[in-house]
């Protein structure tokens, strides 16, 4: 296991402020209480009369203390007279979880080893008084227990020591929060004098979200039910980080402040300030006390979110981020070279391109920004991109113009991310994602919108460049040339395209605009409100709550420019709409040649007069283009003027960082918790600050260079992607509002990339002949836990039994197809069962396949097998294994027939053991269950026929070596299928499954621990528990269908047809085109089953029963717990 | 079919096998009350529905309808001659509790959604519905069901979430089975559940797992435990064929579908059904009566289909919305956010229903209303969405829940929407 290695030794900030949040609530008011009062003993047992007596100092009752509460617990030594004016040194033990620890002179405690000369005091050269007080702990215990409390001292010219013969005993209980509980005066104090009066009133002007002071680190919230207790939190954190005298030096107008003087020193406001400082230097960062006795020094130490936190082994971060991003197994090769940190970052580095890294983007990008559930990405109706209208338009004439659109809109709603993923995959600043010049196109879209980009013939529709639009026209540049009544005129240019598209990154991403559209009266605030959240971290629908006071509202004079209850969120939100101003409600680039204002604003219906005047660009009713408090006023190119505002911003970092939390993680980031009452609050509180200063330090990654690979690269490194385990629960409740953990729920993307990559299998998902993929993982993408971008836009995070059950449909339907698969190729070739054969089974001593040479009944033909055998009884098994009918209805026209004349065996010794075809005791007693039909029976003519199934007979073996087996058979053929007969012959041992161990039995426990070690990233040794297991029900499901009905020589129900990849990388080319064909003008394969379904026979036939047992094994490995997490 | 197995012999061979029951997991049957809310997602215009308004003089138009029409009443339900609000409200206004000039305390959509479904403005606090499958029937398969929109849970429940793809359920929720033929022998294949819920409690128990990693494991085990009657539920979805067809804006007639069945089966307790597209800031009159005619057929569909099932007695509908739209078109003909919206709870056979809240004045804006009497009082109170949850909470037996007590709403005047007279 890698442990942490970077412990927290000093408090972190989320901690502190949630010490200081505890406004109120539940305390008590701390009071002392004694515990125990102990007469002293001494080390040489002499007599004493020294007297201890501990206490706790708690806001909780001595007995009710929790992992929460605030505990002193101190210790007055009443010397005994004779030791009143010497000086001593002072020794304390505490014994937790059964191990001792001593207290040291910094404060902390160390492991002792129970002697006497381990024992250090913590405080020397103390000069005795008649009480003596010394504190032995302050803080919080960071796990529950009982803590047993031991104290000493030693006077200088004794060599005793005087101790507590008995311990002084306290309890701890588990907290079900991380709540402190004591009543903080200074959060008081800031309530009852600052809140209303002087932070709402002055300071929120700008130290507010997307206010003036934004890049301040002093933040507040404007009034909600707890925004008192925020603030004060924010408050105390900005003192924590600065200092008191920069705050109110600040509020006085100095150090630069940029609001100036708020308030003079003889103010109430200043003076209540300096209370609410003085009070928060009296509060003292806590101590958490665990006593884990882990290797690394254990004892009195600090901690935090992630302090307690053990981290997963290097190769299991590396195979899950191998997996997310290239849905693959990591190789050998990148396995071996991962032997640290540096080389694991090296190695996640190296992941981070080629076409699975661009669809893991291409996927996180569409989580955050939604355009696939854009409807209507560019509005073909209208003539701008003349050339994809005109072959729209021509549909009636050209079906394809339909095709073209859809595709062309397809790209468009995956352009976002492919810019993303261009961008990171080439190193290129990050800031680029806004400020790109160009759009991401693939061959089609560079076709029709006419990009500039370069694309050879053979380059297929997966593969986007930088391209810029050169087919974009304005109204004035066209001429229409064929008016069609009920649908789309053809147009021709007669002017030019525009030059110089303004391309502004996602800004002006189609799908992006498509997907937030604007209205008249909207005029571009949802694409605003989503700049905001997505690439500055600020939710501005949440920076504000609504005054409740209807009457505040209700002026008609253009409130949002003039009601403060309205500005206070678009002043910030409509500049950022006016540098939307050329972009309309169709995604067009001014559409009408002039502007993209609304027709109702500069033409009113109702014939009042519209603001409006020639030239302009924007609604004079509201705030100019600009970002906080920069103007844009150039006219053309406004978004990416935006884009160049937005990233030099700093909080474009933290939200870049933001951005990319729960791709890689796999769980939301959450919102800042916002009232203090809540159950759980100071968890959610300190889950919330931890991520936050996580995203903080991620964010700093990303460099002078904007390298978005090194913040990956830091967050694939981080806790937060490799948590596996605690070393204490101390943060186990905020641990849990964050779902803390490296388990991540694959989504159907990842799960359906996993089992491809893994089994080979691709359920349920078809392929087209243009190339495109139906596939019910996205079908079902939201039963599947994932989401449809438009209803459903956040992934579920943890199974519910729905999915679980559709999961367990996933896995049934793969398991058999992934053996056949597997069986279907040499073991040398095969990706998982790779140790056994078909014939490795736990009973087999000896197994055969053979094709018999006979072309007629009359073609008698002897086959043999070699089988080296010890002594013991066995059973020989013959079993037809091709056997078919060609039934009318009525009767077999055709049919292959085994015909048997007899079978010897033949023993080391050369004794011969011969059987005639026709005797009863190499036929099953009516076993069968065919109908009543057997495969196998006597015949008049003194041979055995088979129709199919097998013959059976017990050899006891009494000598050691090489046995023979010799069959006399002949067979029928069909003429229309002329192949021979095929046969299996096999020596088993008729032991009890369970209790073999034969070769065969170690290889498939073998086997089963490689599987673990492919399908779940899990090691288990063949000789483990978990194998064992996995084993039996190998042998359960071996042995069920061996004792079947001799029907089963395929699966039982396989759907190989659930896998729509199934023939073509089973068959060769020429095989499925044999009975692939395609409809005219369709898009999807029509399949000649009789001829497929004799092609691909062979791989499911199952003569002996192994890989129906295979199957069981699989479906409890794609069903498992560790294949549907990642 | 085979013969007689080893293989559950073999099985309690094993060291983990056992260390589990093998049965005893099945639910208590749920006999409470079903609880279903449809959220008319992106705000619908009430003045338009349930609490009509007229023109008045000196004023901006609020509605177009009341240019040539008059508000209609169906028993003591007002209705707005608007789309096909009439045989709406005429078929249902005996069952049905309209409570007007609900004020939702903000103009935003996400931040409406919230505290219509919530009870409050700030995140943190689960749906009811969640909290009520919670509270009577956490063990169920798809206790909670949601279509979308707000669906929070606050941890206490797993929310069954799920989208277009209804359709396709009935054949995914049977394991092993291709029709009625298994993949494995079904015993096998329980064999194999089994060991799983034993390793997953096993780890769960013995390893110091992070609280995100436990609470993974605990979710699919408790998936495990409860998944089984998914595959008799699987029998009673309709036919592939027999779905409703999509509409414009959504598929309300397939959830309301979805959702009765499984209500039926007994696998769930509540749902959040939704139908987007009420965001009308251009066109708002063809926009809602669109959305209004599809809202008012779903829910139609919903209840007709609880009759067939048996069920419309224990069932209790919710409609609402994000906040409701101005009282005043906009010059694109639209209409912008307005805070002051509606409620309809819907429920058949009770006496506090064929009842109207008039909450709200001519010009929309919300007014005091006696909590006791619920009619306009000066010395009443204006009406916010934490009152509307809090009377639901009473009504449903939740308030006293201990599960629930850990989202009170601070000194709500209590709002006698459920009284009996």
């Amino acid at each position: 296991m890698r442990a942490l290695k970077s412990l927290a030794l000093t408090l972190s900030r989320p901690a502190l402020a949630a010490s200081l949040l505890a406004l109120g609530g539940t305390g008590f008011a701390a009071s002392t209480t004694p515990i125990a009062t102990i007469e002293s003993a001494t080390t040489d047992g002499s007599a004493s009369s020294s007297v201890f007596q501990l206490s706790v100092t708690s806001g909780q009752l001595a007995n009710a203390l929790t992992t929460s509460s605030d505990i002193e617990l101190s210790v007055s030594i009443a010397p005994q007279r004779s030791h009143r004016g010497l000086v001593g040194d002072v020794y304390s033990v505490v014994v937790a979880d059964g191990k001792f620890f001593k207290l040291t002179q910094d404060g902390s405690y160390s492991p002792w080893d129970g002697s006497i000369e381990d024992l250090t005091p913590f405080a020397t050269n103390q000069n005795l008084a008649s009480t003596n007080s010394f504190t032995l702990l302050d803080g919080k215990m960071a796990a529950p227990g009982s803590y047993l409390y031991f104290v000493a001292y030693g006077v200088e010219g004794e060599s005793r020591l005087l101790y507590t013969p008995d311990p002084a005993q306290f309890a701890v209980t588990e907290s079900s929060s991380l709540p402190d509980d004591s009543t903080s005066q200074a959060a008081e104090t800031f309530e009852a004098e600052l809140e209303t009066a002087v932070v709402q009133e002055k300071c929120i002007q700008c130290h507010v979200e997307g206010g003036l002071a934004r890049n301040s680190s002093l933040q507040f919230q404007r009034t909600n039910t707890a925004s008192a207790l925020n603030n004060f939190a924010a408050l105390s954190a900005f003192v924590e980080e600065k200092g008191a005298d920069l705050l109110l030096a600040k509020i006085t107008g100095g150090e630069g402040h940029a609001g100036g003087m708020q308030l003079s020193q003889d103010s109430d406001g200043y003076q209540a300030f300096e209370r609410v400082l003085a009070e928060i230097n009296a509060l003292e960062n806590p101590t958490y006390y665990a006593f884990n006795g882990a290797g690394d020094g254990a004892g009195a130490r600090q901690a935090s979110f992630l302090t307690e936190v053990t981290l997963e082994p290097r190769a299991a971060t590396l195979r899950r981020a191998t997996l997310l991003l290239q849905g693959r197994l990591p190789t050998r090769l990148e396995q071996e070279a991962v032997v640290s940190d540096a080389t694991l970052r090296s190695a996640l580095r190296n992941l981070m391109q080629g076409p699975a890294f661009r669809e893991f983007i291409v996927t996180s990008v569409n989580d955050r920004l939604l355009t696939e559930g854009s409807s209507n990405t560019l509005n073909t109706a209208y003539s701008h991109f003349l050339k994809l209208h005109n072959h729209k338009a021509s549909e009636s004439i050209n079906d394809t113009g339909s095709l073209v659109e859809g595709k062309v809109h397809e790209g468009l709603r995956r352009t976002s991310g492919e810019l993303v993923a261009y961008v990171i995959e080439n190193e290129l600043p990050y800031s680029e994602i806004l400020t790109a010049d160009y759009m991401m196109m693939n061959n089609t879209m560079n076709t029709w919108l006419e990009g500039t980009a370069s694309f050879s013939p053979d380059e297929g529709d997966e593969i986007f460049k930088p391209s810029v639009v050169q087919g974009y026209y304005h109204n004035d540049a066209l001429e229409e040339v064929e008016f069609r009544e009920n649908s789309n005129s053809t147009y021709r240019a007669i002017g030019e395209p525009l030059q110089n598209f303004p391309h502004a990154g996602l800004l002006t991403d189609f799908g992006f605009l498509s997907r937030y559209p604007t209205t008249a009266t909207n005029r571009n605030r949802a694409r605003a409100r989503w700049t905001f959240y997505h690439f500055l971290g600020i939710d501005i629908e949440k920076s504000s709550q609504r005054p409740t006071d209807e009457a505040s509202l209700s002026d008609r004079n253009n409130p949002t420019m003039n009601n403060p209850n309205c500005t206070v969120c678009h002043a910030l939100l409509d500049p950022v709409a006016g540098a939307f101003q050329n972009w309309d409600e169709d995604n067009f680039y001014r559409g009408n040649g002039t502007d993209a204002l609304d027709g109702f604003y500069k033409y009113p219906q109702d014939g009042s007069r519209s603001p409006y005047r020639q030239g302009d660009l924007w609604y004079r009713d509201m705030r100019a283009p600009g970002l906080f408090d920069q103007k844009i006023t150039e006219r053309e190119t406004t978004l990416r003027s935006l884009a160049e505002l937005i990233v030099a911003e700093p909080a474009f970092e933290t939200a870049s960082a933001a951005f990319w939390w729960s791709p890689v993680f796999g769980k939301p980031l959450l919102d800042k918790p916002a009232v203090e009452s809540d159950n759980g609050y100071a968890a959610k509180l300190a889950a919330y600050r931890a991520q936050q200063d996580a995203i903080e330090s991620f964010s700093g990654a990303l460099g002078p260079q904007m390298n978005a690979k090194d913040m990956l690269v830091d967050m694939f490194m981080s806790p937060w992607f490799s948590g596996e385990t605690v070393t204490s629960y101390a943060f186990d409740s905020a641990h849990f509002e964050s779902k803390f953990g490296s388990d991540q729920l694959l989504t159907p993307q990842q799960l359906a990339r996993k089992t491809r990559a893994l089994t080979g299998v691709a359920w349920r998902t078809r392929p087209r002949p243009s190339g495109r993929e139906d596939s019910y993982y996205d079908e079902l993408a939201v039963l599947l836990g994932g989401i449809d971008s438009e209803a459903v836009t956040s992934r579920a995070i943890e199974l519910t039994p729905t999915m679980a059950s559709i999961l367990m449909t996933h896995a049934t339907e793969s398991a058999c197809v992934a053996v056949a698969r597997q069986f279907a190729r040499p073991a040398g070739e095969r990706s998982l069962l790779s140790l056994i054969e078909e014939s490795t089974q736990p009973q087999v001593d000896a197994f055969e396949q053979l094709t018999l040479p006979s072309k007629n009944e009359n073609d008698w033909q002897t086959v043999a097998m070699d089988a080296e055998l010890t002594p013991g009884l066995r059973e020989v098994a013959l079993t037809f294994t091709n056997p078919e009918c060609d039934w009318d209805g009525s009767q077999c026209v055709e049919q292959r027939v085994l015909w048997i004349s007899s079978l010897t065996v033949i023993a080391p010794s050369g004794q011969r053991l011969t059987y005639q075809g026709n005797d009863t005791r190499i036929y099953p007693s009516n076993e069968w269950r065919n109908g009543g039909n057997q495969n196998c029976h006597t015949g008049g003519d003194g041979l055995g026929h088979c129709y199919g199934g097998e013959i059976k007979f017990e050899l006891n073996a009494r000598e050691s070596g090489k046995y023979r087996i010799e069959a006399v058979l002949a067979g029928r053929l069909m003429p229309s299928k002329p192949e021979f007969l095929e046969l299996a012959f096999a020596v088993k041992t008729k032991a009890p499954i369970l209790s073999l161990s034969t070769p065969n039995a170690q290889l498939i426990k073998k086997q089963i621990s490689q599987l673990y070690e492919k399908l779940h990233g899990t090691l288990r040794a063949p000789d483990s528990d978990e194998v064992a297991q996995v084993y039996e029900i190998f042998a359960a499901a071996l042995l069920a269908e061996q004792e079947g009905d001799g029907s089963d020589w395929e699966f039982e129900n396989c759907q190989v047809w659930n896998d729509g990849y199934y023939d073509w990388d089973l068959l060769s080319k020429e095989e499925v085109e044999s009975y692939k064909s395609v409809p005219p003008g369709g898009d999807w394969y029509q399949d000649d089953w009789r001829i497929k379904g004799q092609l691909l026979h062979k791989f499911t036939q199952d003569p002996i029963g192994t890989k129906y047992a295979w199957t069981a094994v699989m479906m409890y490995m794609l069903s498992h717990y560790d294949y549907l997490h990642e | 079919m085979k013969t007689r197995r080893d293989f559950l012999k073999l099985a309690s061979l094993a060291p983990l096998a056992t260390a589990f029951p093998l049965v005893g997991e099945a639910a208590t049957p749920f006999s409470g009350k079903f609880v279903v809310t449809v959220q008319a997602r992106g705000a619908w215009d009430v003045t338009c529905f349930c609490d009509p308004k007229e023109n008045q003089r000196g004023e901006l138009p609020i509605t177009a309808w009341s240019k040539n029409d008059e508000t209609q009443t169906a028993g003591n339900i007002k209705y707005a001659p608007f789309a096909n609000n009439e045989a709406f409200f005429r078929k249902y206004a005996d069952r049905m509790l309209v409570i007007n000039g609900v004020d939702s305390l903000t103009n935003s959509h996400s931040i409406g959604e919230t505290v219509n479904w919530s009870g409050r403005t700030a995140l943190g606090y689960p749906t009811l519905t969640a909290m009520y499958s919670a509270a009577y029937a956490p063990n169920l398969p798809m206790s909670y069901v949601t279509f979308g929109g707000f669906n929070r849970t606050e941890n206490l429940v797993r929310a069954t979430q799920l989208g277009w793809s209804v359709n396709n359920i009935a054949e995914l929720l049977r394991p092993n089975y291709d029709n009625d033929r298994s993949m494995i022998d079904s015993e096998l294949w329980s064999l194999v559940k089994q060991l799983h819920k034993n390793d997953t409690q096993s780890l769960i128990e013995s390893a110091p797992l992070t609280a995100g990693n436990r609470s993974a494991r605990e979710a699919y085990l408790s998936s495990l435990r409860n998944m089984d009657p998914l595959g008799e539920f699987a029998d009673m979805l309709p036919a592939r064929d027999e779905w409703e067809p999509n509409s414009s804006n959504g598929n309300l007639k397939q959830q309301a579908q979805f959702t009765i069945a499984a209500f039926k089966a007994g696998v769930s307790a509540t749902a959040d059904l939704t139908q987007g597209g009420f965001d009308s800031h251009e066109n708002n009159d063809s926009e809602q009566i669109t959305n209004l005619n599809e809202l008012t057929a779903g829910i139609d569909y919903l209840w007709e289909a609880a009759e067939e099932a048996g069920i419309a007695d224990r069932l209790l509908v919710i409609v609402g919305s994000d906040f409701s739209r101005t009282p005043y078109y906009n010059s694109a003909q639209g209409k912008d956010h307005w805070s002051v919206g509606s409620y309809l709870i819907m429920e058949k056979g009770k006496a506090y229903t064929n009842r109207y809240v008039d909450g709200s004045d001519e010009g929309q804006n919300a007014i005091k209303v006696d909590p006791e009497t619920l009619k306009p009082s000066g010395f009443g109170t204006k009406m916010v969405t934490s009152h509307v949850h809090t009377a639901l909470r009473d009504y449903l037996g939740l308030s006293n829940s201990e599960l629930v007590s850990g989202f009170p709403f601070i000194d709500t005047q209590k709002f006698n929407f459920f009284s009996n007279t």
